[in-house]
Formats: structure tokens, sequence, C-alpha cells
């Protein structure tokens, strides 16, 4: 079988193909134009969803590419945990500092006179330096 | 990115052809018709961003895939009925089956015998559509996309998942097997 042949074998086979398809049933023609009417419609549809273009829309939408729609739910998770962290650390720090006001107070020493005539207090410094 | 006009042109072109493909590998008309209408929406509803010259290739991809999809949903189909129908009493066989269905069924055969059909069916046509569905699914792909759809080599390996070299040989053994099997039935192109 030569190239010249089979050439010629393929072009027949194709034409008869063509006219085959040419010549389908009413219903079936119907029914393929409907079907790509339909998906016209589907296309015209498509830009209203595609305006979601932000955040977790998209990601559950699946378009995205694996690694993004990682992104997309690990970047909340990490930004929630560091606000946690930075209130920890804030309250950490006001603590010492309220901490830090009382002992310098205490240090300095200028509690009123009144103060040292009270019995709770008296007691209170002797147990402290026992 | 595809235009509305240009997606509809490019179904318009091709959904003849992806009908009689489609029918070629499943054998059934209203099976076709739904695969290539699931494989319409979904071109246009995944793919709506994709420049006009990739539409062909996109497709028949999708195209390919809906058939796969369909071939194992009846693999499982047949499996469940072949236990369900094991599971049945022999006495019930029979009481199940409608006479209109066998009288539809004949209704149909016989307006599918109309002048018109049988103008559509000339002989040699539908000998070589039957030695084209006989074929090797793969091959029967190749040779379709490359010789009907025209594509080219690298375009149908895209499509096909394969490689360049996969695809010639699918194309060289259909058309030596095509040749050989039209012969054997006396048709000589």
């Amino acid at each position: 079988m030569n190239d010249f042949e089979s050439t010629q074998r393929i072009q027949r086979i194709q034409r008869a193909l063509n006219q085959g398809a040419e010549k389908l049933p009413y219903k079936v023609t119907h029914r393929l134009e409907q079907s790509r009417l339909a998906a016209l419609a589907r296309f015209d549809a498509k830009p209203n969803v595609s305006v979601k273009t932000l955040g977790a829309s998209l990601a559950l939408s699946g378009e995205l590419p694996l690694w993004r729609q990682a992104l997309n739910f690990a970047f909340p998770i990490a930004a929630v945990a560091i606000a946690l962290y930075a209130i920890n650390v804030s309250r950490d720090k006001a603590d010492i500092d309220d901490t830090a006001a009382i002992d310098s107070a205490m240090l300095i020493d200028d509690l009123p006179i009144a103060a040292y005539t009270d019995y709770g207090y008296g007691v209170f410094l002797k147990n402290s330096r026992q | 990115m595809a235009s509305r006009q240009e997606l509809s042109d490019f179904l318009a072109s091709v959904q003849r052809r992806a009908f009689k493909q489609t029918v070629y590998a499943v054998r059934d008309e209203d099976a076709a018709l739904d695969l290539v209408q699931d494989a319409m929406f979904k071109l246009s509803e995944k793919y709506p961003d994709k420049p006009p010259q990739e539409l062909p290739m996109l497709f028949q991809r999708i195209l390919q895939n809906a058939t796969y999809d369909y071939f194992r949903r009846q693999k499982v189909r047949n499996t469940w009925v072949t236990l369900l129908s094991a599971l049945r009493p022999d006495d019930e066989e029979g009481h199940d089956s409608d006479p209109l269905e066998t009288l539809e069924a004949d209704d149909e055969r016989e307006s599918g015998e109309s002048v018109a059909d049988k103008y559509e069916r000339e002989q040699t046509l539908k000998i070589i559509e039957e030695e084209i569905s006989k074929l090797p699914g793969r091959q029967r792909e190749a040779f379709l996309m490359r010789y009907w759809e025209e594509m080219d080599v690298a375009e149908t390996a895209a499509a096909m998942g394969c490689s360049e070299g996969s695809v010639k040989t699918h194309c060289s053994r259909a058309n030596h097997s095509l040749a050989t099997a039209l012969k054997a039935r006396g048709i000589t192109l």
C-alpha cells in the first residue's frame, strides 16, 4: 500500500463521513442546536460568576490551582494566629507594667504615715521580715 | 480568549462530527447526544478564557473523557444489573417485560426504515461507519481526529494525552485495518 493510495482512501473515507454527518435526522440536528444554544447561554452567564474573583469564592469553585486554593485557606488561619499572639504579648506587657508600677511605688516608699499606724500593715511588715 | 461568536461558530462546525464520532464509540444515539451536550457545556463553562485555536483540542479531550466516564458508568450499572438479576427468582422472568415497549421498539425500527433514512444511509457509508466502529478505541480516536477533524499530530497527541509517536502508530494501524476490512467487504476506495 503506497502513500498515494493511502491518501486517496483517507480522502474518500473523509468525504463519505462528511456526507453521513450532513444527512443526520432532524431530531438529532435539532437536539444538537439546542445543546449549542444552551452551551452559549452558559457561556453568557459565566462572566457574572467570574466577577467573584476574590478570596474563597474562587477557591471553592475549583478554578484556581491547588497551591492557590491552599494559600487562600492558610492565609486567614495564619492571620488569626498572628493576631492572637499579638494580643497575648500586649496583655503580658500590660501585666508587667502594672507590677512594675506597684514595685516601684513600694521601693520609693512613699506610703503615707497613716499606713504605719495601721495594725494590719504592721503585721504584714513583721511577717515580711521573717 | 474566545468570543461568544467564535465559540458559537466552533460548536456549530464541530457538533455533527462530534455526534457521529461519539456514536461510533458508544453505539447509542441518545447517549451520544447527551455526551456531546455535556462536552459543549463543559467547554463553555470551564474554558471560556482559552484562545479559539485551542478549542478543537480541548473539545476533543472533554468529549473523550465524557465517553470514558460513560463506559465506566455502564460497567458499574451492568455489574449491578447482573448481580440483581442473579438474585431474582426464575419464575419472575418475563413478568416485567412490557408489551408496549416491544411495540414502541418496533415502531422505531419501522420509522428508521423510512425512505429518507434509507437514502441517508447509503450502503458504502454504512459499511465504512461499521468498520470505523469496530476499530479499537484509541485507533479510532486518533484516525478521526487526524483525518476527519483535520487536527495535526501535535494537537491530536495533546487531545489524546499521549506522544506524537503513539498518534502516528494508532493512525497507521487504523488505516491498515480499515483498508483490509473494506477490501474484504468489497469496498474499494
